[in-house]
């Protein structure tokens, strides 16, 4: 979805990562948890957090700091589980992403989004779906969807790295 | 009566189609059989009451197409229960095209499948007639409708019968429709009717998808009382019924009578009362089992998943508080659980024998087409499983013997060349062994030629010239997408696609595939499933602050490795149990985990089909019931973990599974040669990472300049 998509005024839930703003519709945000603790998974790539038991299902949770190239999650007061619910290819799956702190839910009209900036936003352009001003801040709203299916893609070719550096020891 | 049940017939079509795959399965095996034995008349009974059963009922939900279709085929089997038709591989293999057309019939219009074909249709039937008319002079009934059966003209003589039919209250309920058995009734013989209205309530009581009349009827016909009884089959439980010879002078007096409604419920009332059990000994099990839709269990089963994870977490806190009170509730509270789990894993559990059978037919139509004479030999079909594994089973078996089949066995003349048994052999098997069960499918064929895998392996660059496989590798290999090493394409088999679905999907459940081969005399393929897939007992252990379960059922016991044991051992990584060498594994270092070891270890010591090997953790906590969910498709690539639990104190713990753990090491070991673990998982993981963090810099050059 492109910023040309957006047509009508929107509620975003706003979270921060590092010092960055960043933004994704309230409607595919299920619940804001506080930090839980988190069971790794040996062997899986760094920004694949592991698991949580959220009332009695096991939900993955993601880094989202790693997935934006910046530095691993450390873990203060202000840390949340931002619990969303993403389609990937058509199946509708529940993944946790770590924030570093959720600041609020906000109205943005369409007028008030401008596409992404080509450079300079040290993220993937195909991850944000549009920059949102409020007063003198932007706010970069996330295409969430968009970020797990690469994300889960990453995940696979690592795992498939693994694998083919098996068969090639031969 | 169709607007009565016009809401729910599409909810009775489904389960009338339920139930008529299931008499198909049936009917498919019993034609096998008698294709073993053509002279068995217990066979074709059976037979004929299956098809007499679906066009019986077929009518009545609607299937008119099906139930014509089905007649002719009843009609020839008639013929053969009457001795004037004999039974031959021809009649047979037409009739097992007859029930794929009846299958496909039956699925037309529901879930969007294909129409069945008309022309196949007729085809058939024309067969059929063909063989019936040539060999008995019989004059078929017409297509697409189902022709009145004359009053049989076999020879007995016309009999009076006496017969009540009172719809129960739900009979309509059930989307039958009573008239249409009146008429069937009345295509046996003379039939009079009267109704008894008296039951019928004023309007503003009545339920419009009720029945509340009920009928007296006289009959006079040669069919017998089971044929009179068939009619009624489908309602049997839904009505009272009773059938019973009218005296032949008294017939008529008695028909006369029925009229009088009253008189004739009180003297029914005494014949009922005096005839014996109103269904006999039919379907004795009926009464014993129970047809549940499997959503219902699935919910139940999942609902004692919840509760054996809430129990968790009372054990805990029992635990925790020093009161004898909570703590002997607590206990209670356990051995409850544990039995309700259970039995509601137990209700789960399937014998593996309808898969089993089903391939009967395929080894008998793929043996035709291939001009192989094959024989299929079934063990262990009682074998139970859970339903979802035998559910997902099909396919790769199907696969597997499809294979053998076809690149397996060999052509007669080189069986005979070679000495064998010109009948080739596949056995089907299924035992338990722990905590999997291990389903086979072997054959006394060929064997797989090694050398061919290899090079097509090498010609494919799958493996390199000069590599080194071990047995297992090379078989292993056949399991690649693609790989094949037919020199042609067949319609059976060697696209490369079978085996490949084969592994994917005994790998989905948590299985795995396992080949052995004797070149000249076989090949045996083992799939070893889990038992079940949602709860087991499991065995918790601590490495660090992380705990994982291993399955109870592959432990096998528990030994001391103290810090002198691993500065003796060279850095070998083998313990001495009892003078037996078992080499371990250490989870710590196969991990990744910080290295800040305990004094004393704990080795478990698990049995996998590799042998015995030792798992090193700082502790064994104690078992625990263990509910299995699903990592998710996040984390579906993750090789050792099968599944993850939550425990008593809320967090999560992962399920290890013993067999892909050492699969791991033992091939990161062959590999590298170096000591099991470290080395080479630290360069997959490197090479992870990169990845990974390449998949996120695709934004440019900006990314790694953030933060």
């Amino acid at each position: 979805m492109s910023v040309s998509e957006i047509t009508e005024t929107r509620q975003y839930l706003t979270f921060k990562l590092s010092n960055e703003v960043f933004a994704t519709d309230v409607a595919k945000v299920r619940e804001v948890l506080d930090l839980t603790p988190i069971t790794a998974i040996p062997r899986t790539p760094e920004f694949m957090a592991g698991v949580i038991n959220l009332r009695g299902s096991v939900v993955p949770v993601v880094d989202l700091r790693l997935c934006f190239g910046m530095s691993k999650t450390e873990n203060t007061r202000n840390t949340c589980i931002v619990v969303v619910e993403v389609l990937l290819d058509s199946e509708s799956i529940v993944i946790g992403a770590l924030a570093d702190s959720v600041e609020e839910v906000i109205d943005l009209e369409p007028e008030q989004i401008e596409p992404a900036p080509r450079i300079g936003s040290h993220i993937r352009t195909d991850f944000i779906r549009g920059m949102g001003k409020r007063d003198t801040q932007f706010i970069m709203i996330l295409d969430i969807d968009r970020v797990f299916s690469a994300e889960e893609m990453s995940a696979v070719h690592a795992q498939e790295a693994g694998k083919a550096l098996l068969e090639t020891a031969a | 009566m169709s607007q009565a049940v016009s809401g729910n017939s599409e909810q009775f079509k489904q389960s009338f189609r339920e139930e008529a795959h299931e008499i198909l399965t049936d009917l498919e095996a019993a034609l096998l059989e008698l294709n073993e034995n053509h002279g068995d008349t217990e066979v074709v009974g059976r037979i004929f009451r299956g098809m007499h059963t679906i066009k019986g009922s077929g009518a009545m939900f609607g299937f008119e197409g099906l139930a014509a279709f089905t007649h002719d085929l009843e009609t020839a089997y008639d013929l053969v229960r009457n001795g004037r038709l004999e039974i031959g591989a021809e009649l047979i293999d037409l009739t097992l095209a007859a029930l794929d057309q009846i299958s496909t019939m039956l699925d037309e219009g529901a879930n969007g499948a294909e129409p069945a074909d008309p022309a196949v249709c007729s085809r058939i039937l024309a067969s059929v007639r063909r063989l019936a008319g040539v060999k008995a002079n019989e004059q078929p009934a017409m297509e697409h409708e189902p022709a009145p059966e004359p009053p049989s003209a076999e020879s007995g003589t016309i009999e009076q019968w006496h017969i009540r039919f009172a719809p129960g209250p739900d009979l309509m309920r059930y989307g039958a429709n009573p008239l249409l058995l009146l008429r069937e009734l009345g295509q046996l013989g003379t039939l009079s009717v009267k109704a008894g209205m008296d039951a019928i309530p004023p309007l503003g009581e009545m339920d419009p998808e009720r029945c509340y009349v009920w009928w007296e009827m006289g009959l006079a016909t040669r069919a017998g009382r089971d044929a009179i009884r068939d009619v009624f089959i489908f309602v049997e439980d839904a009505c009272e019924l009773s059938i019973e010879p009218a005296l032949e002078v008294g017939a008529e007096a008695e028909t006369a009578l029925a009229c009088e409604a009253d008189l004739t419920a009180r003297a029914l009332e005494e014949k009922r009362a005096s005839s014996p059990g109103r269904r006999g000994a039919d379907k004795p099990e009926n009464a014993t089992s129970l047809r549940v839709p499997a959503a219902k269990l699935d919910q139940f089963v999942n609902l004692v998943g919840e509760l054996v994870t809430v129990q968790a977490r009372l054990g805990e806190v029992a635990a925790r508080r020093d009161d004898e009170d909570v703590r002997a509730v607590s206990e209670e509270v356990e051995r409850l659980t544990s039995a309700l789990r259970e039995s509601s894993m137990n209700i789960r559990m399937m014998p593996i024998r309808g898969t089993f059978e089903k391939f009967r037919r395929l080894v008998h139509d793929l043996a035709r087409d291939l001009g192989k004479n094959v024989e299929l030999t079934i063990e262990g079909a009682d074998t139970e499983l859970d339903k979802t594994v035998i559910e997902q089973l099909g396919d790769p078996l199907m696969h597997l013997i499809r294979n053998s089949m076809d690149h397996g066995i060999e052509p007669a003349d080189v069986r005979a060349s070679r000495g064998k048994p010109p009948a080739a052999n596949i056995q089907l098997s299924a035992r338990h062994s722990g905590a999997c069960v291990l389903v086979s499918v072997s054959d006394d064929g060929r064997g797989i030629d090694r050398e061919a895998v290899r090079r097509r392996a090498v010609e494919r660059g799958l493996i390199s010239a000069d590599a080194e496989l071990a047995e297992s590798e090379i078989y292993g290999l056949i399991f690649q997408a693609g790989f094949s090493t037919a020199k042609k394409v067949t319609d059976v088999s060697g696209r490369g696609v079978g085996m490949d679905v084969v592994r994917q999907r005994v790998e989905s459940l948590r299985g795995a595939v396992e080949v052995t081969s004797q070149p000249g005399q076989g090949t045996t393929v083992t799939l070893r499933m889990p038992l079940t897939m949602a709860i087991i007992d499991g065995l918790l252990v601590g490495v660090g602050a992380a705990c994982f379960v291993l399955p109870l059922a592959s432990t096998l016991e528990c030994v001391e490795l103290t810090r002198d044991d691993i500065a003796r051992s060279n850095g070998k990584h083998i313990a001495n149990v009892r003078g037996q060498i078992v080499p371990y594994i250490r989870l710590r270092e196969h991990f990744h985990m910080p290295s800040n070891s305990v004094e004393i270890e704990q080795i478990m010591l698990v049995e996998t089909s590799e042998g015995r090997f030792g798992f090193v953790v700082d502790q064994v906590l104690g078992n625990c019931q263990t509910v299995i969910k699903s990592l998710g498709r996040f984390y579906r690539h993750v090789q050792a973990v099968s599944g993850a639990t939550i425990l008593g104190n809320g967090t999560v713990a992962l399920i290890l599974d013993p067999e892909r753990l050492v699969q791991d090491v033992v091939r990161a070991e062959r590999f590298s040669g170096e000591a099991p673990g470290a080395a080479l998982g630290d360069r997959v993981r490197h090479r992870a990472s990169l990845t990974a963090l390449a998949g996120n810099g695709r934004a440019g050059p900006s990314a790694s300049a953030s933060v």
